[in-house]
C-alpha cells in the first residue's frame, strides 16, 4: 500500500474531507439523473472539460466527450424518442410528461459499499461502489410492467476543476442483467456484448426487435475500445477483481485509474 | 450557487454531513426496532414553530404537524399491533397475549442507499436524497405478509440547539413485489385515481404526491446548492407540484 509522503496541514484535511463528500454527492446525482433520463445535462456539467474522459462498461470503452457524448446522450435521446412513439397511441397522457426521456425506463442504480480515496494531493479522487439495482419500467407497449435487476460495480476518477469535482473515468462492471420475471436471472450464458470485429472497432450495434413484443430497436453507440472489459456472473465466471479496489495515493499517476483496460497493476492483468 | 467557505465552514459542513447521515440511519433502526414513540422525541424537530409545519409525506398526501404524525406512527401503530396481536391470539393459543409480543412477525427494513446530502448555505437547513430499496414483513391471522419494497426519500432537516433534526420527510414508493409475484402481474399506477392511505391513518392533506407511472418523478426533488430554504423546493407539501392547497391545520413552511 503506498503511503503519503508527507505531513499535511490542517487545512489540507479538511479540504480532503471536503471532497469525498462532494464527490460522493457527485455520484449520486449521476445515478438520480441517470434514473431521470436527464445524460446529456450531465456530461455538459458534471464531467471535465480539461482532461480526455473514458467512460466503460462490459461490452467496451468509449473515450473523449464526443464518444461519450454520442452513447449516452445522442442515443440515448433516439432510443427515448422512438419508445415515446410506441407509447403515445397507447398512453396519450405522455403527451404531458414534461421529461419524456425518463418514459423508457428508471435506472435505479443504488450506491452501496463505498470506498472513496483522495489524493494526497487533493486533486483527484477514486472510488470504488457496489451498485445493486433494478431497471423498471411502469408504463410499456406490452401494457405491463417490465424490471431487470442489475448489479454492477462503479470505479470513478473525479477530477478538481475550477473548484468543483467532475467526473475524470467512470468504469461500469456489470455481474448480473436479468429480467425479473425470468428463472435464474442472475445467471448468463455468456459474455455480454457485441464480439469485436477484425479490425477490433466495434460498430454501432442494435439489438434486434422483437416484432411479437413491440420493442423499441435500441442504438447504443461506438466504442472506442471493444470488450468485453468484465463478465457476467454464470456458473463458469471466476470471481473478476475489477474495477480496482483504489488505495491511499499521492498523486493521480501513482496507481492506476479507471481508464485502465486491465487489473491495477498490469502484471496483475488477467 | 458560488460560494467560498472558510475552512472552519467547510468541516462544519462535512461533519453536518456526516451527522445527518446518522440522524436518517437512526431513522432506520427506531423504525425497524418499533421504536417509534423515541424516534418522534429524539430525531424529529422539536421547536415549536418547526413542529407545527413538520410533515411526513408518502404517495397518498401528507400529514402535517408533529402531534398529527405522532398520532399516526406511534398511536395507529400501536392499534394495528394489538389488533393484529389479538387477532393471532385467537388463531394460535401459543401465541401469549401480552405486551412484549406487540409487532410479533413484524420486520421493517428499509434501507438507506445512494446518499446525497445538500447543506444550505446558511447552515441552517439541509436537504437530503435516497434510495431505499427494502422488505417490509407484517403478521396477521392469516399468516406473514412479506413484500419488496423500493423507494426514495426526500428529507428536509433543520439544525435546532440540540443538533440536526428531521423536519419534513417525504418517502415516495416506487413498487413493491411480493415473493412469488411476476412484476408483470404488479398492476401499473393509475393515471388518476389517488392512492388509499392505509385505513386508521390521519391524512392532513390527501391527495396522489407521488406515482412511478411514468418512472422516475421529478418530485421529490434531486437536491441542489442553495442559501436558504424554500419551502416551494422542500419535501413538504408545498415543495409537491401537484399540491392545490393547504389545509386549515398549519401556518405553512416559512422559517422564522
Amino acid at each position: 500500500m503506498t503511503e503519503l509522503k508527507r505531513e499535511r496541514t490542517l487545512s489540507e484535511r479538511i479540504a480532503r474531507a471536503d471532497a469525498a463528500t462532494e464527490c460522493e454527492k457527485v455520484m449520486a446525482l449521476h445515478c438520480y439523473w441517470h434514473a431521470g433520463g436527464i445524460h446529456r445535462e450531465e456530461i455538459e456539467q458534471y464531467w471535465t472539460k480539461r482532461h480526455p474522459l473514458t467512460w466503460a462498461h462490459n461490452f467496451g470503452q468509449m473515450k473523449g466527450v464526443d464518444n461519450y457524448t454520442s452513447c449516452y446522450a445522442d442515443a440515448q435521446e433516439a432510443n427515448a424518442e422512438a419508445y415515446y412513439k410506441l407509447l403515445e397511441p397507447i398512453y396519450p397522457e405522455v403527451k404531458e410528461v414534461k421529461e419524456k426521456r425518463a418514459l423508457i425506463e428508471e435506472a435505479m442504480h443504488l450506491l452501496v459499499t463505498p470506498i472513496i480515496e483522495v489524493a494526497g494531493d487533493g486533486q483527484t479522487v477514486k472510488c470504488l461502489w457496489y451498485t445493486p439495482g433494478c431497471i423498471f419500467s411502469s408504463l410499456t407497449p406490452r401494457k405491463e410492467r417490465e424490471g431487470m435487476w442489475i448489479w454492477e460495480r462503479y470505479g470513478a476518477d473525479f477530477v478538481l476543476e475550477d473548484g468543483r469535482w467532475l467526473f475524470l473515468n467512470l468504469k461500469v462492471c456489470c455481474d448480473i442483467a436479468g429480467m425479473m420475471d425470468e428463472p435464474g436471472w442472475g445467471l448468463s450464458e455468456g459474455p455480454p456484448g457485441p464480439p469485436p470485429d477484425e479490425d477490433g472497432a466495434a460498430e454501432a450495434s442494435e439489438l434486434s426487435q422483437d416484432a411479437e413484443n413491440n420493442d423499441a430497436p435500441r442504438t447504443q453507440g461506438e466504442v472506442s475500445i471493444p470488450g468485453p472489459l468484465h463478465y457476467n456472473l454464470s456458473s463458469t465466471q471466476l470471481p473478476q477483481a475489477t474495477p480496482f479496489i483504489p488505495v491511499p495515493y499521492e498523486i493521480f499517476s501513482e496507481t492506476y485509474d479507471y481508464a485502465t483496460l486491465t487489473g491495477i497493476y498490469e502484471e496483475d492483468a488477467k | 450557487m458560488e460560494r467560498k467557505y472558510t475552512d472552519d465552514e467547510i468541516i462544519r459542513r462535512v461533519w453536518d454531513v456526516l451527522e445527518i447521515k446518522n440522524l436518517m440511519g437512526r431513522h432506520a433502526y427506531f423504525h425497524a426496532y418499533d421504536m417509534h414513540e423515541a424516534e418522534i422525541c429524539e430525531l424529529w424537530v422539536s421547536d415549536e414553530s418547526h413542529q407545527k409545519t413538520a410533515s411526513f409525506g408518502q404517495n397518498w398526501g401528507y400529514q402535517v404537524g408533529i402531534e398529527t404524525i405522532r398520532s399516526n406512527y406511534v398511536d395507529q401503530n400501536l392499534a394495528w399491533h394489538r389488533a393484529a396481536l389479538s387477532a393471532i391470539c385467537e388463531k394460535d393459543s401459543s401465541v401469549a397475549h401480552k405486551s412484549e409480543n406487540l409487532g410479533i412477525g413484524t420486520m421493517l427494513i428499509h434501507t438507506l442507499t445512494t446518499p446525497y446530502v445538500e447543506v444550505a448555505g446558511d447552515g441552517r437547513t439541509a436537504q437530503g436524497m435516497w434510495y431505499s430499496p427494502g422488505q417490509v414483513t407484517v403478521a396477521g391471522p392469516d399468516g406473514v405478509e412479506c413484500m419488496w419494497m423500493y423507494e426514495r426519500y426526500g428529507v428536509d432537516f433543520i439544525r435546532e440547539q440540540t443538533g440536526w433534526k428531521i423536519w419534513h420527510m417525504f418517502i415516495g414508493t416506487d413498487f413493491i413485489v411480493h415473493p412469488g409475484t411476476l412484476m408483470r402481474d404488479v398492476p401499473v399506477p393509475d393515471e388518476e385515481a389517488s392512492v388509499s392511505a392505509p385505513e386508521g391513518l390521519d391524512i392532513t392533506i390527501p391527495m396522489q404526491a407521488y406515482s412511478a407511472r411514468h418512472n422516475f418523478s421529478e418530485y421529490p426533488y434531486i437536491p441542489q446548492p442553495y442559501e436558504v430554504f424554500d419551502p416551494k423546493r422542500g419535501n413538504g407539501p408545498e415543495g409537491n407540484p401537484a399540491y392545490k392547497g393547504y389545509g386549515a391545520q398549519t401556518e405553512g413552511g416559512t422559517l422564522q
